[in-house]
């Protein structure tokens, strides 16, 4: 299996718009709490927090959108100093239930043990493409 | 424990690449010098942009030539013929250097001293641990190559040899040196092409000779690399013409030279068999060097290398026994088939003990076969006992039951001291022949006296192969004795096999209904002639470059397979037949003639990517990361089948891909694809046998690789049951061709065959090197934006088309001039920002309608995803994974914006803008898709187009 930026929802979804069992937003938000040791609230990294402070930049039909983005929507881990940007990015869409991820790395396993517990918290599974599980048999063989 | 297993599979890694180079290596071979037992290991290490299949084809192509002319030659023709066998040979290898007499002379001298140096020391202190290795690298520049504790150790080992041997206490047995004085490089440098090599050779052969290692030492020439230009001459594939290419290769010469005392049959092998894997490492390390961003130092190879080394001579002390003088006779092996009364004949005779055996000067015949003998040598017989032209024959026998002492045949030859002019032959006869067996196996020893110079021992050499016996080679006995024994037999019904499923003339020449397209016929011939005369090429044996014998033991093992399983034979050849007769009529008649052959093979580790890579670097995964191969191949599979079979031009495509799932786990899989189109059928008139043979040629290369089955390379040479897996090699062969032809049945367009299978396996990392270079080669079929806004309006459309009409791989890089196509008209760069300009791979958006920025956040009204297809099924488009993929991101992100490289574009509208081809575009599909679209993805706004409405 080809794991690349995995979903996580409460079912697989060959149409992420069709899911119809959504995430909790306040178990998401419990559990990036308890692991604030890896993930950052995109809010309290510099760049939320010069975007909140430039709000005024901000065009006024996107205000009330960067405001929700910078409440508690997005979760960043592993920022590269060299490249200067987050490389783990993980994303909650109210809208649709489910939790979307952006890897500008390899996936690791250490990766991987994040999303199930994250998956398993919020009583969900780790997808590849919203089609297929992933559950821990796929990691077992990685370091 | 996991640190230990991934230590292990790191063994099995450099040991599976080691294993694996050396069959597909274009050549690592051994080379033995009869004066001193001088070994050499080549390794051509060929840069990425140069080696291609071409010149691999072309190497077996050679070869194959070679032993075809060396074939029809017997003994006697090879007198008679102007062209000798070693003419031939010649114009394949090297001319003969002049070497700087001066410099070497220097060289010779320095070591001597440094030798005497340590016979001195040893003198003083005869349990000196430190005097028997020679590192001139150490006293020359004192950057040595064996830190402290390597070098007491290797001297240990090399005390206990001392100790062991019986040569004069004052002087010690063996010697190691440690590098070596090389030419200097003016010497070499107006040496053009190979002929450094050979320069290399003699160099080094000479230094040997005329040293005091010669006698007792062991010379280890570590430092040798060399880097050589040449112009290739290379077919054009576009311009159908041949082209002079300049080809960069990095040859490594290890050299190891055994002093004569030192030399022992038994450690030859040892030391053969430890160079060669030690070639092959370092092949391997380069090779990791190459694709690894922290290059191991050339002084990290070397440094394995001179472990290796260590190894051996640890082998060699542990082994015990003294050395002896004596010359190391080249040994070989024949297995004869008998005739019934040979077989009585011998039965009677190997059976029995032989209590009064034949003992004249010339034939002492402890076996008893001298019947046996005349019947063999036939003419021979009687003419070399009767000493023509002063040669000197003596032949001993022995067989398991009659030896003599205890001594068999090869021994006794050892022992025996000879005239001048006398050849002696040593013949042991193994095995008795009874009821169940209709052959014999001889070993089989030759010895030659001082008056046969080499170029007669060479031609004597090959006289032995002319009647059947082959050398007996250290890759062979790896291999189930049941199929090397059979292998002559296996040898004959593979090529008549093979004969037989070839398209006889009559199929194709003439008017009749039936009639297959001739161009057809010749590929399919071309490619069975090639694997006949890969098939062939196995009877060179030791002759051959090790790699090409080890490929040619896999030939071996699926022609063994072929001739002996009557069911898998029957099996094979009745799914040609069907593909002979079903196949071709259909391709042949359809107006679209084309063969696509897509095919992913199962790859049991990483390390065969890279020999694949290596040895087809025109594949076109090579040289991209992973990540854009992963695209790749999602691309491809996301192309529907009319895509895959719209190829319309002559080509064949090898194309590897490594999947990788992280550096720790990966999913492997090499896809590659085989294609001749359409223009093949029409170009038939234009094209010369030659251009054909060099097409056969090269795709019967990737044929007879997929059909051997990589897999089974691997897993033989590693040494496991060989009968089994020739077993599922024919069950390979037979269920791929069927995949062929089930598929082929099928799509009435050609045949696409897929054979999925994902492998784990570990490490892996691409380098990039190669990325712009396989882009431009790709791009050279298409046009850039630049080239096509200078073309008429009405050009301009029929460029849209041919680039609609384009296949895979051209297919990406005409869909990417789309890209950029409607980057220029309709996303002009005055409204529209393009997220190429962020990242070539930027998530999910391409163009976005121009707006406010703020930092790294980017805010447009309109965010668009740009998709083309040729397929007018909305539902198939949609179960596409590549678009659903797309979809399901750019509906994600309404909400919080999409970032990619830390940049975020936030949007308030998704737009995906379909194109379709105008020759396939109706309002009926635009509103048939619109519709389900807005069904299926409700927050994403979809528009429909050709690409020709916006061309002005």
């Amino acid at each position: 299996m080809k794991i690349s930026d995995p979903w996580i929802a409460k079912e697989t979804f060959s149409n992420v718009s069709k899911v119809e069992k959504k995430l909790s937003y306040s178990r998401w938000i419990e559990f990036i709490e308890t692991r604030k040791d890896y993930f950052t609230w995109l809010e309290d990294t510099e760049e939320g927090k010069t975007t909140l402070a430039n709000l005024n930049e901000v065009p006024e039909s996107f205000r009330t959108k960067i405001l929700k983005a910078h409440d508690r929507m997005k979760a960043l881990a592993e920022f590269s100093p060299e490249k200067g940007y987050f490389e783990v990015i993980v994303q909650f869409n109210e809208r649709l239930g489910v939790i979307g991820t952006t890897f500008q790395k390899e996936i690791k396993k250490h990766h991987l043990e994040v999303l199930f517990k994250m998956a398993e918290y919020l009583d969900a599974y780790v997808l590849n493409n919203g089609t297929q599980i992933i559950d821990r048999d796929v990691i077992s063989g990685l370091s | 424990m996991i640190i230990r297993l991934i230590t292990d599979m790191r063994k099995t890694f450099v040991l599976m690449f080691s294993v694996l180079l050396s069959v597909l290596s274009g050549r690592a071979e051994l080379l033995r010098n009869e004066s001193s037992s001088f070994k050499r290991a080549t390794v051509l290490i060929k840069r990425k942009n140069d080696a291609s299949i071409y010149s691999y084809g072309h190497e077996l192509r050679k070869l194959f030539y070679y032993h075809q002319l060396h074939k029809v030659k017997s003994a006697q023709q090879a007198v008679q013929s102007s062209l000798t066998r070693t003419q031939i040979a010649q114009s394949f290898e090297w001319s003969e250097p002049e070497i700087n007499d001066k410099r070497l002379n220097v060289a010779v001298k320095a070591i001597n001293k440094q030798i005497d140096f340590n016979n001195d020391l040893l003198r003083t202190d005869r349990n000196s641990e430190t005097s028997y290795i020679v590192d001139l690298r150490a006293s020359t520049n004192s950057a040595a190559f064996l830190d402290d504790e390597a070098l007491l150790s290797m001297n240990q080992k090399l005390q206990v040899i001392n100790q062991n041997s019986s040569t004069d206490e004052t002087k010690p047995a063996c010697y190691v040196l440690l590098n070596m004085f090389f030419p200097a490089d003016e010497d070499i440098q107006s040496v053009s092409g190979l002929d450094k090599e050979a320069y290399l050779k003699k160099y080094t052969q000479e230094l040997y000779d005329r040293s005091q290692l010669s006698a007792n030492g062991i010379l280890l020439n570590i430092e040798s690399f060399l880097s050589i230009k040449e112009l290739r001459t290379v077919f054009d594939e576009k311009e159908k013409t041949t082209k002079e290419k300049p080809t960069f290769t990095l040859t490594y010469h290890p050299f190891v030279g055994i002093g004569s005392k030192l030399k022992d049959s038994s450690y030859d092998a040892l030391i053969e068999g430890g160079l060669t894997e030690t070639s092959k490492n370092f092949e391997f390390a380069v090779q990791g060097a190459s694709t690894s961003a922290n290059k191991p130092h050339r002084a990290d190879v070397l440094s394995a290398y001179v472990s290796k080394v260590a190894q051996i001579i640890e082998k060699i002390s542990s082994g015990g026994g003294s050395f002896f003088e004596d010359e190391t006779n080249s040994e070989f092996f024949v297995e004869l088939e008998l005739n019934d009364v040979e077989k009585s004949e011998l039965e009677k005779v190997l059976a029995e003990p032989n209590t009064s055996p034949s003992l004249t000067s010339n034939l002492k015949d402890y076996a008893g076969v001298s019947n046996f003998l005349q019947r063999l040598f036939g003419n021979y017989y009687s003419r070399l006992f009767s000493e023509p032209e002063g040669l000197n024959l003596k032949v001993i026998t022995t067989s398991a039951y009659n030896t003599h002492k205890g001594q068999n045949a090869i021994q006794l030859v050892k022992e025996e001291t000879l005239n001048p002019n006398t050849l002696l032959l040593g013949l042991h006869f193994l095995d008795t022949p009874n009821s169940n067996s209709e052959k014999v196996s001889i070993r089989f020893t030759a010895k030659y006296g001082s008056q046969f110079d080499k170029q007669v021992k060479e031609q004597l050499d090959n006289v032995w192969e002319d009647i059947g016996l082959l050398k007996w080679t250290d890759q062979i006995k790896d291999i189930d004795d049941k199929a090397y024994s059979d292998f002559i037999f296996i040898l004959d019904a593979a090529s008549e096999f093979l004969e037989q499923i070839r398209i006889p003339k009559t199929w194709w020449d003439g008017d009749n209904w039936y009639n297959l397209d001739p161009f057809a016929s010749g590929v399919i011939n071309g490619i069975l002639d090639d694997v006949t005369g890969l098939l062939q090429l196995v009877v060179l044996g030791g002759k051959a470059s090790a790699s090409i014998a080890h490929f040619g033991v896999q030939i071996r093992l699926f022609a063994y397979e072929l001739a002996t399983n009557d069911t898998k034979r029957t099996q094979v050849l009745a799914e040609l037949e069907e593909i002979k007769e079903n196949l071709f009529p259909i391709l042949k008649n359809g107006a679209l003639g084309f063969i696509t052959f897509f095919s992913e093979l199962e790859i049991p580790d990483t390390t065969l990517i890279q020999d694949f890579q290596f040895f087809f670097p025109k594949g076109l995964g090579y040289g991209l990361t992973a990540e854009e191969q992963l695209t790749y191949i999602n691309n491809i599979e996301a192309l529907n089948e009319g895509d895959l079979g719209s190829i319309k031009e002559l080509v064949v495509n090898f194309s590897p891909f490594v999947l990788a799932l992280n550096s720790d786990a990966e999913i492997l899989k090499v896809a590659f694809a085989f294609e001749l189109g359409k223009t093949a059928w029409e170009k038939v008139q234009e094209m010369s046998a030659r251009e054909i043979e060099y097409y056969t040629g090269y795709a019967a290369v990737q044929v007879a690789l997929c059909f051997v089955g990589v897999t089974e390379i691997v897993a033989i040479v590693k040494g496991a049951n060989a009968a089994a897996k020739t077993f599922k090699l024919a069950d390979d062969l037979a269920s791929g061709l069927k995949a062929i032809k089930n598929s082929g049945e099928k799509t009435l367009a050609g045949f696409i065959t897929r054979l999925k299978v994902f492998l784990k396996s570990f490490d892996k990392t691409l380098d990039t090197a190669g990325l712009s270079r396989v882009k431009n080669k790709l791009k050279a079929g298409s046009i850039s934006l630049d080239e096509f806004l200078l073309l008429s309006k009405s050009d301009k459309r029929q460029r849209i088309k041919v680039a609609w009409d384009a296949s895979y791989p051209q297919i990406f890089f005409e869909r990417k001039l789309f890209e950029d196509v409607m980057g220029h008209y309709r996303y002009a760069k005055s409204s529209w920002g393009h997220t190429n300009d962020i990242a070539s791979n930027f998530k999910a958006i391409d163009f976005y309608e121009k707006g406010s920025v703020s930092g790294n956040n980017i805010f447009t009204e309109t965010a668009v995803s740009m998709k083309t297809t040729t397929t007018t099924d909305v539902s198939k488009w949609l179960n596409s994974s590549a678009i659903k993929k797309n979809l399901d991101n750019l509906d994600v992100g309404i909400e919080a914006g999409i970032t990619w490289n830390g940049k975020t574009i936030f949007y308030n509208k998704a737009e995906v803008h379909i194109y379709l081809p105008k020759e396939k575009f109706t309002e009926n599909i635009k509103t048939d898709w619109l519709n389900t679209l807005k069904t299926e993805r409700p927050s994403i706004q979809f528009k429909i187009n050709t690409i020709d409405e916006f061309i002005q």
